[in-house]
């Protein structure tokens, strides 16, 4: 696997009102080809200058960005040019020119780049059709639909042939069904042309979705990155926490709340992280057949797809004692499913 | 009642219509690329330029502040220069020109800020160059704004030509006060408003038209 984007030490400082603002903190970064690699953040943190630093819009007070092994400070004006050329952009506000019908938007870029009429009506119609909106060419975007909209934004994208698409907030203006459409698009991109794909969200759905890497800014600084199936099963920081609750929730509801309060004594809360789906069936008879005198009742269960396999969070409340505790503990560990107390 | 002829009226109006659309053209000629310069010159402008800014902005900010009768005798001596007499229609034409094309400047350069930003970020993801910028991205998206900006323009000329008569620059203003105030012909006066307010009213049309048109709406 090669590496297409390197973030090494990006600082950036501006000022506000002659107060220094630290925008981005000593953040590092690699995106592998073929990644879609999001990172995730309130607003405010920082991600938007970040993914605006891989097509120069935003420039590093600080460290290195290289793109294709080439550090892209370094590169002279023509050679900015060409590796804007590889990189593509997506917008949370599509960014469409209402002057121009579809048909005209899709085709901008290729007429920056001077080429043949007929090359252009070929390529746009391409992808036109890819995104589903050939019928839509003569249309102008006040007369389409959000979702519509973002599709010609990913059409003209990728009329250029890009390696890199980056995605700013893409689906952040959609409803939940337009988003689920988009994002699927994506997906697609993402496997038909090995497009590397660089998203910033605040949505965790996107991350779950779509990505295979994820990376946490908050503050101006990454707090945790990693594989997404990793980062949802093991999160550590708070905000990550937070964030993968929004998608897996993880409350216990209140009524079973109150009732193991009061019987605080007589149970014990355990909670249990496993990927795939065998291993919970197979994990849970295990148990109940090794330990038939304990009573055992699932308080909470949770199962989400990641990266074609599942996660499943469950929450099981053992009435033993302290030393039949360790030992269920220790019985689950050996099928490599991770437990951990759940204090109430 | 006291008439007036006909050839009269006429020839007002050609000279109206003669002093609105030379000066108009010219001072559009003028105002487009000095609208251009200062939003790609000002501050966080794609070709950020200090000095060319606060020159540009202070030329249009001084003539700007001077009522057209006065920059009409005022500049004289450049109308002298240029069209090699100091008074009639095309004597008049000069501090016209001299008048509107800082207006269309201003109003212009606030059509072209309005243009989303979101646009001009596109256009540099694409590594657009900052005359493809303009051409592309920033003329098209401004354009049906710019229209109504020239139709304002426009009628803001048909007003000053009203006062090109102190020059003998003739016009439908020029018969308004020539004809009717001086020698008390209320007649005159109210046809030469009746006169005025059409033509406005066909200029606002078209141009509202035309705008609406650029908009697909």
């Amino acid at each position: 696997m090669n590496t297409v984007i390197v973030f090494k030490h990006i600082v950036k400082e501006f000022y506000q009102k002659k107060k220094k603002v630290v925008a981005l903190n000593d953040v590092s970064l690699e995106v592998q080809k073929g990644d879609i690699y999001g990172i995730i953040g309130y607003s405010g943190a920082g991600k938007s200058t970040l993914i605006r630093m891989v097509n120069g819009l935003e420039n590093p007070t600080s460290g290195q960005i290289i793109v294709d092994g080439k550090d892209i400070q370094t590169l002279s004006t023509n050679e900015k040019i060409l590796n804007k050329k590889k990189i593509s952009m997506i917008f949370q506000h599509f960014n469409l020119l209402e002057s121009k019908n579809v048909f005209d938007n899709v085709a901008l870029p290729l007429k920056l780049r001077n080429e043949s009429k007929e090359a252009i009506d070929r390529k746009v119609k391409e992808m036109l059709s890819f995104v589903g909106l050939e019928d839509k060419d003569k249309n102008y975007p006040n007369q389409l639909s959000g979702g519509q909209k973002q599709r010609v934004g990913i059409a003209r994208a990728l009329v250029t042939n890009p390696e890199i698409l980056l995605c700013d907030e893409a689906t952040s203006a959609l409803d939940p069904k337009t988003t689920k459409s988009i994002l699927k698009l994506l997906k697609r991109i993402n496997e038909q042309f090995n497009i590397t794909i660089l998203l910033i969200t605040h949505e965790m759905e996107v991350i779950r979705d779509l990505c295979n890497k994820v990376a946490v800014m908050e503050n101006g600084q990454l707090s945790e990155s990693g594989n997404v199936i990793q980062v949802f099963g093991q999160p550590k920081e708070q905000t990550t926490k937070d964030f993968v609750e929004t998608v897996i929730p993880n409350n216990i509801p209140k009524d079973l709340l109150d009732f193991y309060q009061k019987n605080q004594q007589s149970y014990t809360l355990l909670r249990l992280k496993f990927l795939g789906e065998n291993t919970a069936s197979s994990l849970l008879y295990q148990l109940n057949k090794r330990f038939n005198h304990v009573e055992s009742n699932i308080v909470f269960a949770s199962v989400t797809e990641l990266e074609g396999t599942t996660l499943g969070i469950f929450t099981i409340a053992f009435s033993a004692n302290e030393s039949i505790i360790q030992e269920i503990k220790a019985f689950i560990k050996e099928f490599n499913v991770i437990v951990e107390d759940v204090k109430i | 009642m006291n008439r007036i002829s006909p050839d009269l009226i006429w020839q007002a109006m050609t000279e109206t219509v003669y002093m609105v659309s030379v000066s108009l053209f010219i001072g559009t000629l003028l105002g487009l690329p000095l609208a251009l310069f200062l939003v790609l010159t000002r501050p966080n402008g794609i070709k950020e330029n200090k000095i060319v800014y606060f020159i540009l902005n202070s030329i249009i900010n001084i003539i700007r502040s001077l009522p057209f009768i006065i920059l009409l005798v005022a500049i004289v001596p450049f109308t002298r220069l240029i069209v090699g007499k100091t008074y009639g229609t095309e004597a008049a034409i000069v501090p016209l020109i001299i008048y509107i094309a800082p207006f269309i400047a201003r109003l212009v350069e606030t059509s072209l800020l309005e243009v989303n930003p979101g646009i001009i970020e596109l256009a540099k993801s694409f590594g657009a160059k900052p005359l493809q910028i303009v051409r592309h991205f920033l003329i098209p998206e401004a354009l049906a704004s710019i229209i109504l900006t020239l139709t304002t323009a426009t009628i803001g000329l048909i007003g000053a030509t009203a006062m090109a008569g102190t020059v003998g620059g003739g016009g439908i203003g020029n018969l308004a006060i020539s004809h009717g105030y001086q020698r008390f012909n209320t007649f005159v006066i109210i046809l030469t408003v009746v006169i005025l307010i059409i033509i406005v009213q066909l200029i606002q049309t078209l141009g509202s038209y035309l705008a609406k048109k650029i908009r697909h709406q």
